[in-house]
């Protein structure tokens, strides 16, 4: 296909889009016609995924992308310019978490033991990355006549879930600094809402449910497919569909 | 008299793009060429390349009189007609709410009932020697087009759907019948004959601009080579059996690969109802 076969066509900028939800996101919204465009910064996979979604029919690119790179963000402002001169769609799915049970912490709660340099590391990625990515990418999003902005954050942001919320499993996901870094993307979400609120442009927060890729393990209970659902779901909305919401498919999250 | 082992070439749309490469890689094979465009003028260098073979006039498509005399022209210079090769046409780029009814009009004047004008016109001549064979010029994008050139897709599908009945009524009297569908080809195509949508509707700006973006992006730069159209086409009136359809270029096969696939897929979803549409048994 070339330039006149995309004329029309939305484009979507996936941050993370070699595997995990970030991939079962290209896969779906690819189905729904839209070009999708993956950052990654491993190329091999990056490659493959493009050739497995290429299979499924889907119209997929990659670039080879580091959201902690600041460089990178307006390499990737100047490609998508250059090639689409606008962006419909930006999901900000990449994310680290660097508290696992290979390290010394505690899977359970790290929050007294957790080191500056893993704090930093994960707000780096996490945050300071997405939130960098996002203003950059701001000016060609405005460019699209609907422009949309999902962040993947977590139920595990939720304040008020974790202070209230007598959930079993919920002891065992006291991750501080990714849970924090998750809190401070709801604020940059509902801030960047409210700033966009006059414009086409709408901006929200998705849980994605607890999915089965490298991060969640093979043992959560959601397949990649359902995983990137409320990602979908937030990327694609109409007209009427909210700004500035924090949600896990069509439910609405407590902040 | 003419060399009855050559073929006679009646080309509509000469003056430049695929209708001018036509002439000249026929001219080159030693073939007669009766080139044709509206303004005959254009038609001069062709001339030059072999004299005694090519003859040119001026024709205007959507003109029945001056179809007429040019078929008549040519039956005087060259006897016969062996291939009349239906290359007249233009596109027009917008969506399809901003183009009037007057443009609409007349692209299908020229790509649509041109081509079935001059079709008609030759056909006589063609059904008395009981052979023949018309190209039809169409497109890739009579597969479906993106928004923005959906009216050129319509005038294209509409002369497709009359040829593919007309090549099974004209078929038992020797005459064959084939449907060019290129991609995109290094022409003129989305330069300065193309039109763009005569009315300016703001809801459509995002859309329009998009349109301009794609045009600025492929014009000069598509991947087909005209030449290998024309001869894909000698190959086709040479063949035994020859294709109702031709795709041509990569991009064309996609295109048409991806709407196959969409409506397959949309048909077996939907077939349930489909069927149940009939009067019980």
């Amino acid at each position: 296909m070339n330039a006149i076969d995309n004329i029309g066509r939305k484009v979507a900028f996936i941050t993370g889009g070699n595997r995990g939800i970030g991939l079962g996101t290209a896969l779906s919204l690819g189905r729904e016609g839209v070009h999708v465009v993956l950052g990654a910064r491993d190329e091999a996979s990056g490659r493959k995924a493009v050739a497995e979604l290429a299979e499924a029919g889907v119209q997929a690119e990659y670039l080879r992308f580091d959201v902690a790179d600041a460089a990178d963000h307006e390499r990737a402002r100047d490609y998508l310019d250059d090639k689409f001169g606008k962006l419909d769609i930006l999901v900000n799915n990449a994310g680290i978490m660097l508290e696992t049970p290979e390290t010394e912490f505690n899977q359970k709660n790290t929050t007294s033991v957790v080191s500056g340099a893993a704090l930093r590391g994960t707000f780096e990625v996490n945050f300071f990355g997405l939130v960098g990515l996002t203003q950059v990418l701001l000016p060609l999003i405005q460019r699209a006549p609907a422009g949309r902005i999902v962040n993947v954050t977590s139920i595990l942001a939720s304040l008020n879930i974790h202070a209230t919320s007598e959930d079993p499993r919920l002891p065992n996901h006291r991750q501080f600094a990714y849970n924090a870094s998750k809190t401070a993307v709801n604020a940059f979400t509902i801030h960047l809402a409210k700033e966009l609120a006059d414009t086409p442009v709408k901006v929200n927060a998705a849980h994605p449910g607890w999915v089965r890729t490298d991060m969640g393990g093979p043992h959560a209970e959601m397949s990649v497919e359902e995983g990137a659902a409320t990602t979908v779901r937030l990327a694609l909305l109409g007209e009427d569909g909210p700004s500035g919401a924090y949600m896990h498919l069509d439910q609405p999250l407590p902040w | 008299m003419i060399d009855s082992t050559k073929r006679v070439w009646f080309i509509t749309g000469c003056s430049k793009g695929f209708g001018r490469v036509f002439v000249e890689a026929l001219a080159a094979r030693g073939d007669y060429v009766f080139a044709t465009a509206r303004v005959a003028q254009t038609l001069e260098t062709l001339r030059a390349l072999a004299p005694d073979r090519i003859r040119t006039t001026a024709l205007d498509v959507t003109d029945l009189a001056s179809i007429e005399r040019a078929v008549a022209t040519c039956i005087d210079a060259f006897g016969r007609i062996d291939v009349l090769v239906n290359n007249a046409g233009f596109g027009v780029a917008g969506p399809i709410e901003a183009i009037s009814d007057a443009q609409t009009r007349a692209i299908f004047d020229t790509n649509f009932f041109g081509s079935l004008n001059m079709t008609r016109a030759v056909l006589p001549h063609m059904r008395a020697r009981r052979k023949g064979h018309v190209i039809q010029v169409s497109s890739s994008h009579a597969w479906g087009a993106p928004p923005g050139l959906g009216m050129y897709s319509a005038s294209k599908c509409a002369l497709e759907g009359a040829s593919e009945t007309m090549a099974k009524e004209i078929e038992p009297f020797g005459i064959r019948m084939t449907i060019l569908q290129p991609g995109p080809f290094k022409t003129d195509f989305l330069g300065a004959g193309l039109q763009l949508a005569d009315r300016d509707i703001g809801d459509y700006a995002s859309l329009s601009h998009g349109i301009g973006d794609a045009i600025e992006a492929n014009h000069l730069k598509q991947p087909g080579d005209p030449l290998g159209v024309a001869r894909a086409m000698v190959e086709v009136v040479e063949a035994e059996q020859p294709p109702l359809r031709l795709l041509m270029g990569k991009i064309a096969t996609e295109r048409a690969r991806s709407k196959i696939e969409q409506v397959s897929g949309e048909f077996a979803r939907w077939e349930k109802l489909a069927l149940a549409a009939d009067f019980a048994a």
